[in-house]
């Protein structure tokens, strides 16, 4: 089972697509959560998901913007995808019927 | 260049170059601050040294080697430079060579079989280090930095200093060596000190660090040659130990036993900084056994 911040790296990775290197996952996962993700958790939690196989990482181009600076690019796996499907389904299935608005107000129906 | 721009420099040089790369581009495209990027760089190479000493292989760098043969490493590397020292503080001032009550020839053998042995063990000290886990290099390095600094660098020249104004305080005061210029005596006494031991324990083992972090391998030939090397000098320093306590046998026609530890009493201290060659040959054996004849690195 996936971590909290792991499902987000392979979403935000999933919506890049292409695009999906350091600096825009890290983007893309504070746009997403309103919540600070530092270079020390995204890296070491990239470091994580590619042992277990669930994302392969390269070296992509470098560009003037980054100081001439290659970018750490990130694609899903098979594996990192089923997982990411899993851990969202379980989710869904867990969510059904508790009523967070509501219990969040006070425990009111 | 900028204070910041150099932390950051310092900070991302304990990455891999591609991990430092990517993430040196991250934060200009991401126009840090230089306060945050140093904030989070450091973050991110403490969470990775974190996570590396979730192996065996550091803590057996700690606890097998950095503390045992460090602290007795230092032990026998202060003893050879205790004799060392007072040679060189006595051919200084006199002229002469300092007699211990040994020959001439039994001095200068003593002193370089210690010191070679020393050197040697550092070597191997600071290589096995090395090649149990690159990686943590950087805080079981410093930490044998630390016990060699606590034990004989410039503390341990404190403590010399403080052990000898004792001495010269009870008995008599010791004559040191006439120095011209400015540069008070304990200076030079801290300096000689401080390059012998610096000689005898720092750079070997730095320098056996820098190999293993290099990649560089020791083949069969070469591990079997340092066990042998190594083997030599155990027992020569333990042999050669026992020959100050016989000259004063001797010198005073038996009259006088000064006492000292015993030829079992000096070989412990060896053994135990023996033991990353005893590592060494183990490794290889264990992959002569596996059948790999390739040199090895771990």
């Amino acid at each position: 089972m996936l971590g909290e911040f792991e499902y987000l790296l392979l979403a935000a990775t999933a919506r890049l697509g292409a695009e999906a290197y350091g600096a825009a996952i890290r983007l893309e996962i504070e746009n997403f959560t309103r919540r600070n993700c530092s270079i020390g958790a995204l890296y070491t939690t990239l470091d994580r998901l590619e042992e277990k196989g669930l994302i392969e990482t390269w070296m992509g181009s470098a560009t003037r913007q980054r100081g001439g600076r290659s970018k750490r690019m990130v694609r899903l796996t098979a594996r990192g995808i089923k997982a990411a499907t899993e851990f969202f389904q379980t989710v869904k299935r867990s969510s059904i019927g508790v009523p967070w608005e509501t219990n969040r107000a006070g425990g009111r129906l | 260049m900028k204070l910041g721009t150099w932390l950051i420099g310092k900070i991302t040089c304990t990455l891999e170059p591609e991990l430092r790369d990517a993430v040196v581009g991250d934060v200009a495209e991401l126009k840090m601050c230089d306060r945050r990027a140093v904030c989070e760089l450091l973050g991110l190479v403490l969470r990775r040294q974190f996570m590396r000493w979730t192996t065996w292989r550091p803590w057996l760098g700690l606890v097998g080697i950095v503390l045992p043969v460090g602290v007795f490493l230092s032990h026998i590397c202060v003893g050879v430079l205790s004799g060392l020292f007072m040679q060189v503080l006595v051919y200084w001032q006199f002229g002469v060579p300092y007699s211990s009550g040994l020959t001439e020839a039994q001095e200068i053998e003593s002193l370089v079989c210690g010191s070679l042995a020393v050197i040697c063990f550092s070597w191997v000290c600071g290589f096995v280090l090395g090649t149990l886990s690159s990686d943590t290099l950087y805080v079981n390095g410093t930490l044998l930095c630390l016990i060699w600094f606590c034990l004989c660098g410039p503390l341990g020249i404190l403590i010399s200093l403080a052990r000898l104004f004792l001495n010269a305080v009870h008995l008599m005061p010791l004559p040191l060596p006439h120095v011209p210029g400015l540069v008070p005596e304990f200076v030079f006494f801290a300096m000689v000190h401080l390059t012998l031991v610096t000689l005898l324990f720092l750079i070997p083992s730095l320098t056996g660090m820098q190999w293993a972090r290099r990649g560089r391998k020791l083949g069969i030939q070469g591990t079997l040659l340092l066990a042998a090397t190594a083997a030599t000098l155990t027992v020569m320093v333990t042999w050669m130990g026992g020959w100050q306590q016989k000259a004063l046998e001797k010198w005073s026609e038996g009259k006088w036993n000064p006492g000292g530890p015993s030829w079992k009493e000096r070989l412990v201290p060896l053994l135990v900084v023996n033991w990353p060659v005893i590592y060494l040959l183990a490794t290889l054996g264990v992959q002569h056994l596996r059948g790999k004849s390739k040199p090895f690195n771990t």
